[in-house]
C-alpha cells in the first residue's frame, strides 16, 4: 500500500470512474480523493487500461472486483485471479476489494452478486478463496457486505458474525457498504446501528455510499441496491454513524446506472466530506479544513 | 440442507431458465419464504441476470440492435443469454457465438447481411479490447524481411481480425454511425467485402482487401509462415506483391514479431 492518504487527507471522498466521465475527469481534475474502478473492465488491452495509466498519475486508485466469485463452492478461477494480479501489479492501487457473494457455478458466470447462506460450509469456502487471492496478490483484500433480496433458512451465522470470522481467519479487511446494510435491514428487519457496532472497527478501510430503488413486489416493498440515484437521507444519517466508528475508512460514492453529469457525482462526494468533518469535529477529531 | 455447490447449481439452472424456482428448491426449505415468497425473490436475480446481459450484448452489437429494433433484439438476445450464458466475468468477452446464433434464427432470414454485420461488430469489439503487446522495432524487422536467409514467422498484433461478407457490411456499419434522420441508403447490390480489422493507437479501423491479400493475412493469422502465406496469395493472384502489403502492415503498427524459422 504505497500511497495511502495520510489521516488528515483521508476524509476526501472518492468516486467511481465511469467511461462517459473519463474525458471530463481528466480535463477538469475534480477535487475527489480517489477513483475506484471495476477490475473486470480493465482486464483487456487498448484504450481502457491506457486511460487508467492517465488517471493513476493524478489520483489514488481503488480496484473493486465484481467477478472473483469468492463464494463459489467450486473455488475461484485461476485465470481470473491471474488477470486481477496483473492489473494490480500494473496499477499499484491503494485498495483492492471484492464482495461477499458468488457468481460462478458449472461454467456459468451469472453477472450478479449472489447471496450465500451463512453456514460453516460457506465460511470455509469463502475463507479459503480469500486466502488464495491474498496469497497471489501478496496484499490484503477488502471484503464488501452485499445487498440481499432473499434469506437462506440454512444460515446459522449472522452476516456480522460471518464477516468477523472472515477477518479473524484470513486477515482480510472490510469494505462497509452503508447502503447495503440499510437496504438489507429494510428488506428483512434488523438494526443497522447494531450492525455498525458489531464489525471490527480496525478492519474497515473503505465505505461505500449509493442510491437505491424502491420496488413493489406483490404489495411488499423491496429496496434494490441499483446505484442509480443520489444517496437517500436515511443512508446519509447512517453514514454519519459509520464514520464515527470507522474514522480511517475512505468513502466512495457509487453511481452506475442512470449516470448523472460529473458535477452531481462530485457534489455527492463533497457532501460525504462535509458530513465526515461535521462528525469528527463533534467527537473531537482534528479535521483538516 | 443443500450443500453449497448443489444450491449454486440449482440457482444457475433457474437463472438460465432450465428449472422453475419452485422446481429447483421444492422441498429443500433452502430459501426463507418471506413475503412475497422465495420465487418472487429469486426472480429479482433472474431478471438482473437476463437484463444486464442483454444490455451487455446491446453495447457490443449496437448496429445489429439498431437494424432489428429494440424489441426483436431483446427477444433474440434473451434467447442467446439462456442458451449460451457467459463463462467468464469480463463482459467485453461475451458474445462470441451471437453472430452464429443470429444466423440460425429463421426470423432474421430477411436480413441476409445481419449475421455478417454481427461478425464485423464482434471483430471490432475484440480488436478494441485485444491485449497490448510491445511494438516491434520496425526498421530491424524490415531489414530482416528484405534479405531473408530463410523462411520467416510473422506474428500479427492480437487486435488483427478478418471479416468476409457477400454484402457491403462496411457501408452498412458506417451509415449507422449517424442519427436516425441521417442514415444514407446503402446499395446492397454493391457486392461483398473482405475486411482486415485492427487497432492502431487505440483506434479500431479496417482496410478493404482483395482476395489474394485476404488469403495472405488469413494464412499469417492461422500459421504465421511468410513463405506459405505468399504461396497461397500468389496462387490466387500471380502478381501479388507481398513486400508492399507487409510495408503497409508495418506502417499500421500491426506486426508484433518477426522470427527466422530454422
Amino acid at each position: 500500500m504505497s500511497t495511502l492518504p495520510s489521516s488528515t487527507e483521508r476524509q476526501t471522498a472518492g468516486i467511481g470512474l465511469r467511461c462517459p466521465h473519463f474525458e471530463e475527469i481528466v480535463a477538469t481534475r475534480p477535487a475527489v480523493g480517489f477513483l475506484e474502478i471495476h477490475a473486470e473492465n480493465y482486464m483487456g488491452g487498448g484504450r481502457m487500461p491506457a486511460r487508467l495509466e492517465v488517471v493513476r498519475r493524478h489520483w489514488p486508485i481503488s480496484v473493486h472486483g465484481v467477478g472473483m466469485s469468492l463464494g463459489s463452492a467450486e473455488g475461484i478461477n485461476d485465470r481470473h485471479l491471474e488477470r486481477l494480479a496483473r492489473l494490480v501489479e500494473r496499477i499499484e492501487p491503494d485498495w483492492v476489494s471484492e464482495h461477499l457473494a458468488w457468481s460462478v457455478v458449472d461454467g456459468m458466470y451469472l453477472n450478479d452478486l449472489l447471496p450465500l447462506p451463512y453456514s460453516e460450509e460457506s465460511l470455509a469456502v469463502v475463507a479459503a478463496n480469500i486466502a488464495q487471492v491474498q496469497d497471489r496478490l501478496r496484499r490484503q483484500l477488502l471484503i464488501e457486505n452485499p445487498s440481499a433480496y432473499l434469506r437462506f433458512a440454512q444460515s446459522t451465522l449472522s452476516e456480522v458474525e460471518f464477516l468477523n470470522e472472515l477477518v479473524r481467519r484470513t486477515g482480510c479487511g472490510l469494505l462497509f457498504d452503508v447502503n447495503n446494510v440499510f437496504v438489507n435491514c429494510r428488506n428483512f428487519g434488523g438494526d443497522p446501528l447494531a450492525w455498525i457496532e458489531g464489525l471490527p472497527a480496525d478492519a474497515v478501510h473503505e465505505l461505500h455510499l449509493a442510491g437505491h430503488a424502491v420496488n413493489d413486489a406483490d404489495g411488499v416493498t423491496i429496496l434494490i441496491d441499483d446505484h442509480g440515484s443520489q444517496v437517500s437521507a436515511a443512508v446519509w444519517e447512517l453514514y454519519e454513524r459509520a464514520v464515527a466508528r470507522f474514522p480511517n475508512a475512505a468513502t466512495l460514492i457509487e453511481w452506475d446506472s442512470n449516470l448523472p453529469p460529473l458535477p452531481v457525482l462530485v457534489a455527492e462526494a463533497q457532501e460525504a466530506d462535509r458530513r465526515w468533518r461535521s462528525v469528527h469535529k463533534e467527537v473531537g477529531y482534528a479535521a483538516a479544513a | 440442507m443443500l450443500p453449497l455447490r448443489e444450491l449454486q447449481s440449482r440457482f444457475a439452472a433457474v437463472a438460465a431458465g432450465r428449472l422453475l424456482a419452485e422446481q429447483a428448491f421444492a422441498g429443500t426449505n433452502a430459501i426463507v419464504e418471506d413475503a412475497p415468497g422465495a420465487s418472487a425473490r429469486l426472480a429479482i436475480h433472474v431478471h438482473h441476470f437476463r437484463l444486464t446481459l442483454i444490455e451487455a450484448l446491446g453495447a457490443t452489437f449496437p448496429v445489429v440492435r439498431r437494424l432489428v429494433g429494440d424489441a426483436f433484439f431483446t427477444a433474440a438476445a434473451r434467447r442467446y443469454v439462456l442458451s449460451q450464458p457467459p463463462q467468464r466475468p469480463c463482459l467485453f468477452e461475451y458474445g462470441d457465438g451471437f453472430p452464429a446464433f443470429l444466423a440460425s434464427l429463421p426470423e432474421a432470414g430477411s436480413l441476409g447481411y445481419l449475421a455478417d454485420l454481427a461478425r464485423l461488430e464482434w471483430a471490432i469489439n475484440r480488436a478494441r479490447h485485444a491485449v497490448d503487446v510491445p511494438s516491434l522495432d520496425a526498421a530491424a524487422a524490415a531489414a530482416q524481411i528484405e534479405a531473408p536467409s530463410c523462411d520467416l514467422f510473422i506474428g500479427l498484433d492480437p487486435s488483427c481480425r478478418l471479416v468476409k461478407s457477400a454484402w457491403p457490411v462496411d457501408r452498412i456499419w458506417q451509415v449507422h454511425q449517424q442519427g436516425d434522420d441521417e442514415i444514407a441508403a446503402v446499395d446492397l447490390e454493391a457486392g461483398g467485402v473482405q475486411l482486415f480489422i485492427h487497432r492502431q493507437d487505440g483506434e479500431v479501423g479496417w482496410l478493404k482487401l482483395d482476395a489474394a491479400a485476404f488469403a495472405f493475412i488469413g494464412s499469417l493469422l492461422a500459421d504465421g509462415r511468410l513463405g506459405k502465406a505468399n504461396a497461397l496469395a500468389r496462387a490466387i493472384a500471380p502478381s501479388f506483391n507481398a513486400p508492399a502489403l507487409l510495408e503497409s502492415l508495418f506502417e499500421g503498427g500491426v506486426v508484433a514479431s518477426v522470427t527466422a524459422i530454422n
